[in-house]
């Protein structure tokens, strides 16, 4: 199968993967809020954020949440994640790069599934997301 | 002035999951995938948070809550996938308050974490995603 999928056989624990997004900016904070229809103005009113005690406004956390399921998605298919968690760390801010970073901790051979660790850092080295995911991955073979 | 229970419930919300907001969503990801009508590809895996804070159909709703927005945010997110969704579905999301618990900030602020369990199921009436969604309200909680 050459789907571009990543197989079982290919995967490893400790194994990892990473994802870069070099410059975070308000269009992608303004597409998120209307694409979700989450329109919280501390992630696009800057007067706001700022009378709220905020340098800026910041970046929605599903916006980073799902950025980083179209990676997996990528990495493992469409329809592979099995269960996918994440904790919201620490703001992103306007022009922030962030690394993505899966790490595969547990590998089912029985259950063709994989378990992984994941987080984002900005470019501080600052840990902003931090989660899980279980992914079903092909045979290969 | 609103009581907080667990297992209090939210309410339900019927919508069609529709070419235009799957693509609209998509690229809001950094997806670029080619969806389309006919196409077999499940949505994006957060697509159902475009669902999270529409208005409940029936009795309960989220502003019933009683949160202030100035002193909440999303702590955590998390979701169990049972099934594809795919489009043209159907879903209806059965939402339920399923924790309460108190706690403190890394500053030693009281705050309270919130838990929001939303169940969807197809027009087929099989359960597809199961999501769960943490609220932090900070400064007045009571």
């Amino acid at each position: 199968v050459s789907d571009g999928r990543v197989r079982l056989d290919e995967l490893s624990e400790g194994d990892e993967c990473s994802w870069q997004l070099p410059t975070v900016t308000r269009s992608h904070f303004v597409r998120y809020a209307g694409a979700s229809g989450d329109f919280n103005p501390i992630h696009h009113d800057d007067d706001l954020a700022r009378a709220a005690g905020f340098p800026s406004v910041f970046a929605p956390g599903m916006l980073m949440a799902g950025a980083f399921a179209t990676y997996l998605t990528n990495w493992f298919g469409p329809g592979s994640l099995r269960k996918y968690r994440v904790r919201f760390t620490g703001q992103v801010w306007p022009n922030d790069s962030l690394c993505f970073r899966a790490v595969v901790r547990r590998k089912n051979g029985a259950a063709r599934t994989v378990a992984l660790e994941l987080s984002v850092a900005n470019h501080d080295g600052r840990t902003v997301l931090r989660g899980n995911a279980v992914a079903s991955v092909g045979p290969g073979g | 002035v609103t009581v907080l229970s667990a297992n209090t419930d939210l309410g339900s919300t019927t919508f069609p999951v529709e070419l235009g907001k799957v693509r609209e969503f998509a690229a809001a990801v950094l997806d670029d995938a080619d969806y389309r009508a006919d196409s077999c590809r499940p949505v994006p895996p957060t697509f159902s948070m475009t669902v999270a804070l529409w208005p409940s159909e029936s009795e309960g709703s989220q502003p019933e809550l009683g949160l202030s927005a100035g002193t909440i945010f999303h702590g955590e997110q998390e979701f169990e996938y049972l099934g594809d969704i795919l489009i043209g579905d159907t879903l209806t999301a059965r939402s339920r308050l399923s924790g309460i618990s108190n706690s403190e900030t890394g500053d030693g602020q009281d705050m309270r974490l919130i838990t929001v369990e939303s169940r969807f199921s197809n027009q087929r009436g099989e359960e597809v995603l199961v999501s769960r969604t943490v609220i932090v309200q900070t400064g007045g909680a009571s």
